[in-house]
């Protein structure tokens, strides 16, 4: 967990691009806040591993986002279910249930689909918001945090030894 | 572009899939046997066990060894046991989440086991709650009284509306007595009607002018009035007194018919009499059957359940009841819509399977065609049969089941059973009646209609019947071990109708009418016994009281001759 964190602090500080480690956000966010075992969840996995984000904030990110997941998973199934059996879409559901490969992905699950439904809608805002607060922190408060009491406090951690090994 | 893509992430993607397959491949096994053995848990409500789980892809097929489940109301034993399930997979419709299972064998099936250690699963212990004072457990089957009482002793218990009489009469006559002595102190006495007698000769000496006379004869019609004034009182009470006599001797009449209806009724309610024995069926049979079939239904069920999956209404609005909630906690479940399918397939279907049931008696082989939840897909309703013949003390058995549920409107399950040859054993106690063996030709069938409603009937015919005689030395005991002896066959007719949550069991047979034509005559006599006997009782127990109302009524008597004597002797003065 130091060492994660350590990580984290290390890419915040890092070259590393902003829109790297707000992608990964991103996708850590789909991963949290889906069921794990959804076949989705494969082609995330796969984008994970072929585009350059950053590992260290999606595993984080995977670990507050399905944190999160369990105490909204009711929210999920609600807005699951009330997208399944709208009528205006009734059709576009019973294609897609006739269809093996979506059937697999559990489309028709209400928490699956609340929960797919939801990162997908909040992927582009995270995106972008992430990608400012990145920026901002790095213009603005990096020196600042550098030189207050609290991280003279850190730099004397365990934590920051762990983070300077790292860098 | 380039600084974006990382194609080292290609091989890192293809590793960590690798990785995911082969664990899936080695540890599937182990995989599937902790979903059969939780799944079973969540629905059976104790703990169902697996000894291993093989399974194969190439061709798909599932391959069970030692399942075990648990009796959830008797966690020390196991409701069924199973030595080896094989089971063929369509690989096909696993792509839908569909279970499709063509073959099915199942080998070593046992029922009612014993467990090595309890199978119960914390929190799901049932206590039976204990029975309420007065309250019953089930219908039961009341046992004949087979005690021919003391009449004594019957006496110690049982009030005599006849004594109570008869003791009501003596405090009655006791409380007239007093009265009418009390009234009869207040009427003119002797010494009242000597001074009546003494003012009529005063009249009669004196004076003699007609003044004189004039005066005494107002005087003599004084007296007179007032002599007869006293006469209407004595009789007014007189009157009373007869009246009361008159009620008192009725009702100490009536004290021999009280005895009489006392005897009647007590002669009934002890005395021997074949009626007490029109239920030996019940007392012999009653409780197995009240039990198979309350065994019988429990298991049918805790079966139902699973016979119809719960549709998952698309329109139902997305409230959540509490179970539902509890639910949702677990994280990534939720509901799965169903949508209108263009080759519908069940969820789960076993469409032929073969079994081989072990009893103790030996091996029933069977079949079991179309186990699903959904029947209106498969278009055919589940069905069960399992026979067996030359088993251990039984010739031949057989037991169909058909649970159809492929429409609502038709839905009802039948259950037929039939048997030859079926050795019956030991029933009865050895003091009151034991048959020592038999052997049953059964026949039974058994409708549910909509699930609800059990309409159940069963024959049974006994033959080489073997009855044992009672070591109780009472006579009636005795009779009846006499007749049952000659009894060699007889038939049963047993049926339980009604709610499966309460139903109506009833059990009959022509032995109650053999026994009961047997024993007409044993208690004939016995009764004559008997009733000598109660009578005396009777008559020991009510005859000082009887004998002291007469004599205390003769009291009230000599009552009404002194008033007799009072009027006498106003009329004499007149």
């Amino acid at each position: 967990m130091i060492q994660l964190v350590a990580n984290l602090l290390k890419l915040l500080n890092s070259e590393a691009e902003p829109a790297q480690i707000s992608l990964a956000l991103c996708l850590a966010m789909v991963l949290g806040f889906t069921p794990l075992f959804s076949l989705h969840n494969l082609i995330i996995l796969f984008i994970i591993c072929v585009v350059r984000v950053n590992l260290s904030a999606c595993l984080l990110g995977w670990a507050i986002f399905s944190g999160i997941a369990w105490l909204i998973d009711p929210l999920f199934h609600g807005l699951g279910h009330w997208i399944l059996t709208l009528p205006s879409l009734e059709g576009l559901w019973t294609s897609l249930y006739n269809l093996s490969l979506f059937r697999l992905a559990r489309f028709n699950n209400t928490v699956v689909m609340g929960s797919l439904l939801t990162a997908l809608v909040l992927f582009v805002p995270l995106f972008l918001v992430t990608n400012r607060l990145i920026a901002g922190y790095r213009t603005h408060l990096l020196a600042w945090v550098d030189k207050s009491r609290l991280m003279k406090i850190f730099k004397a951690s365990k934590i920051y030894d762990v983070y300077k090994a790292l860098a | 572009m380039k600084k974006w893509i990382r194609i080292k992430g290609v091989a890192a993607f293809a590793v960590i899939t690798a990785v995911l397959v082969l664990f899936t491949f080695l540890f599937a096994d182990r995989l599937v046997k902790k979903a059969i053995e939780t799944t079973g848990t969540l629905i059976v409500g104790a703990r169902v066990e697996l000894a291993d789980a093989d399974l194969s892809f190439f061709p798909a097929g599932l391959s069970l060894t030692g399942l075990a489940v648990t009796n959830p109301d008797a966690p020390m034993r196991n409701a069924v046991e199973a030595r080896r399930i094989a089971l063929s997979i369509e690989t096909a419709p696993l792509f839908f989440r569909k279970w499709i299972l063509p073959e099915m064998s199942a080998t070593g099936i046992r029922f009612d086991t014993e467990r090595s250690r309890s199978g119960a699963v914390a929190g799901k212990e049932k206590a039976t709650p204990p029975l309420k004072p007065g309250e019953k457990d089930g219908k039961t089957f009341s046992l004949p009284s087979l005690d021919m009482k003391d009449p004594r002793k019957i006496l110690e218990q049982e009030p005599l509306a006849s004594l109570e009489e008869a003791k009501k009469i003596q405090t009655d006559i006791k409380q007239l007595e007093t009265k009418y002595k009390e009234r009869i102190a207040a009427l003119p006495d002797e010494a009242h009607f000597k001074a009546y007698e003494d003012r009529i000769k005063a009249l009669k000496s004196g004076k003699s002018g007609w003044k004189a006379l004039l005066s005494k004869a107002s005087d003599l019609k004084k007296i007179t009035d007032e002599i007869e004034q006293d006469l209407g009182t004595i009789k007014t009470v007189k009157k009373d007194l007869e009246t009361d006599i008159q009620t008192l001797k009725t009702r100490v009449k009536a004290l021999p018919s009280l005895a009489r209806a006392d005897y009647d009724r007590l002669e009934k309610k002890y005395g021997p009499s074949a009626t007490g024995l029109d239920n030996v069926t019940s007392l012999l049979f009653g409780d197995a059957f009240k039990g198979k079939v309350a065994t019988a239904v429990k298991w049918y069920k805790k079966i139902q359940p699973m016979l119809e999956k719960k549709k998952t209404d698309k329109n139902a609005p997305a409230t959540e009841t509490k179970e539902e909630a509890e639910v949702k906690r677990i994280r990534g479940k939720g509901i799965d819509i169903a949508f209108t399918e263009k080759r519908p397939l069940p969820d789960f279907l076993i469409s032929n399977g073969s079994l081989e049931v072990e009893i103790p008696a030996g091996i029933l082989a069977g079949t079991l065609k179309n186990v699903t939840a959904q029947q209106p897909l498969v278009g055919r309703p589940m069905a069960l049969t399992l026979s067996g013949k030359k088993l251990k003390g039984i010739d031949s058995v057989a037991l169909t089941a058909i649970l159809d549920r492929v429409s609502p409107k038709t839905a009802g399950d039948r259950f037929t059973f039939s048997g030859t040859g079926i050795g019956i054993k030991p029933v009865g106690s050895e003091d009151s009646l034991r048959m020592q063996g038999a052997s049953a030709a059964v026949t039974g069938k058994a409708d549910i209609s909509g699930g609800t409603t059990l309409d159940a009937d069963l024959t049974a015919k006994l033959t080489q019947v073997r009855f044992a005689t009672s070591t109780d030395q009472g006579k009636l005991q005795q009779a009846l071990s006499r007749s049952l002896k000659e009894v060699k066959a007889f038939s049963i007719q047993g049926s339980a109708s009604g709610p499966l949550d309460d139903y109506d069991l009833s059990i009959s047979s022509d032995l109650d009418t053999i026994l009961k034509k047997a024993l007409k005559n044993a208690t004939q006599e016995l009764s004559v016994e008997f009733g000598k006997g109660l009578q005396a009782a009777i008559k020991e127990k009510t005859g000082s009281a009887f004998s002291a109302t007469g004599s205390d009524l003769g009291g009230m008597t000599a009552l009404d001759d002194t008033l007799a004597q009072k009027l006498q002797d106003g009329k004499n003065l007149m």
